[in-house]
């Protein structure tokens, strides 16, 4: 297979062992896919196109410009799975007092300059991507966007069987919904370039530990292409 | 105050020979050592109406148990004051508007009814949560299928439930047999809880009491807690 992005994290022993025993080709999607858009949320990105670290100062969870690059490719996913009458879903964190999974993670952090009424803001899924009506909106509170929400529920009765991935952050939720997903036995997708992540070499990792074991990491192009021909199948089907 | 095991309102329809094979159930009924009260969808759509016959309501509040609901107000407006009183966690499931998206078909039941109004899944007036309570949003029958109820329960160190709401043959049941499915000791309030149809309340608690919880008089339920709080004071 042609050299992935995640290569460049691979000591010498792993590109050995990748060469040996590295995934040769895809797992493949099925025929009713939809289209799950993981936490993308302003406090992941700001709300201006900044890099990391100057996003950082006020928004301490930012992706800065790599957040913003995958939403802009996310934006042209979402247009070709509504285009192409692919159910959308959008998850989001709950907000409702008891939200971290870990106790004291945020112990020994600087205190952030946010208002009330930013943190607010910060929950909301940005404009771009933002859902039209008729669109599920789950919020969940976990990691994986399965725990705790009817998302099995609605992929049982949209009756799908393959799941395609975007949003944030690769090395958490979108790794914890994708290994929830494939354990329920759906096929999962991951399209790297809608996918981001804080921290770099997690990001790439992740990608890796993935498409190894539990989903197709495929790229926007094939994604898209993917969604035309479901999209293309409907329309013949409703012709005949 | 002391009741029987079996002194409970199915004593009219279980007969004899059904009451002598379920012996074998018999025990001690007790409230748990750190409870929840959990309120399962006490929402304005259960009493529309008033306190009158489900029948009559039928045709302009389908969905509204009538009389049942509104009977159970007192004792559950007690329940709720004896919680707050002990600093017992209220948690509160009501229906979850969030992800019925258009065609998708996706409820705690196969009922079908009219179009609702915008405060029907709004908790009714008399049980308004404080800001402390907790509300969860489900979509199926049981609190705990597709929530994130056990994460809040084992963050709070809750090891049991005192259930109070409706319906007793639907939702109730459901989430009490996932309570008990999922490890908690569960009290089923029987003058708190309710149902359209007083012979499935009866089964339904019936079948609970013997199999996954105690189901309890309130008395008992208030006597059991305020027992507790005496001790904790001494």
């Amino acid at each position: 297979m042609e050299k992935r992005t995640w290569h460049d994290f691979f000591t010498e022993q792993d590109k050995r062992h990748d060469e040996m025993w590295g995934k040769q080709s895809l797992n493949g999607f099925g025929e009713k896919p939809v289209f799950v858009m993981i936490d993308m949320y302003y406090s992941v990105v700001g709300l201006k196109r900044e890099d990391i670290f100057e996003s950082m100062k006020l928004w301490p969870m930012s992706t800065g410009l790599e957040g913003w690059a995958a939403i802009d490719k996310t934006v042209e996913l979402l247009a070709s799975a509504r285009k192409n009458g692919i159910p959308v879903i959008h998850v989001k964190g709950m907000n409702s007092g008891i939200n971290h999974w870990t106790k004291g993670s945020r112990r020994g952090r600087a205190k952030t300059g946010l208002t009330p009424e930013m943190i607010e803001k910060g929950r909301q899924i940005v404009d771009e991507v933002k859902p039209i009506p008729g669109e599920i909106v789950i919020e969940k509170a976990a990691a994986s966007a399965f725990h705790g929400t009817p998302l099995l529920f609605q992929l049982i009765s949209l009756n799908a069987d393959t799941v395609i991935c975007a949003g944030e952050t690769t090395s958490g939720c979108v790794r914890a919904s994708v290994v929830d997903g494939a354990t329920y036995r759906f096929q999962m997708g991951v399209v790297e370039e809608c996918v981001y992540d804080r921290t770099q070499a997690s990001h790439y990792m992740n990608l890796y530990d993935l498409h190894q074991k539990y989903a197709d990491v495929v790229s926007l192009d094939y994604a898209m292409d993917y969604f035309d021909q479901i999209g293309a199948a409907k329309k013949v089907k409703i012709e005949a | 105050m002391a009741y029987d095991f079996e002194d409970h309102c199915w004593k009219d329809v279980i007969d004899d020979d059904v009451l002598q094979i379920y012996k074998a159930y018999e025990r001690e009924t007790f409230v748990g050592k750190s409870p929840a009260l959990l309120l399962i969808d006490m929402y304005n759509m259960a009493y529309q109406g008033g306190a009158k016959p489900p029948i009559e309501l039928q045709d302009k509040f389908p969905s509204s148990c009538g009389m049942y609901a509104w009977e159970t107000i007192e004792p559950t407006k007690q329940m709720l004051a004896m919680a707050r009183s002990m600093a017992i966690p209220v948690i509160y499931l009501t229906s979850d508007q969030l992800t019925r998206a258009r065609g998708v078909k996706v409820s705690a039941t196969n009922r079908k009814g009219p179009a609702k109004t915008e405060d029907a899944f709004e908790i009714f007036a008399e049980f308004t949560p404080e800001p402390e309570d907790l509300l969860i949003y489900k979509t199926r029958a049981s609190a705990f299928q597709g929530t994130p109820l056990t994460s809040y329960l084992t963050r709070m160190g809750i090891d049991s439930l005192i259930v109070l709401g409706e319906s007793t043959s639907g939702c109730v049941r459901a989430s009490v047999v996932d309570a008990y499915s999922n490890g908690y000791h569960t009290v089923v309030v029987e003058e708190c809880v309710f149902d359209r149809s007083p012979l499935s309340h009866k089964i339904s608690l019936f079948d609970l009491h013997h199999k996954y919880a105690d189901v309890m008089h309130i008395d008992e339920v208030l006597a059991h807690l305020s027992n507790r709080q005496l001790v904790k004071t001494v």
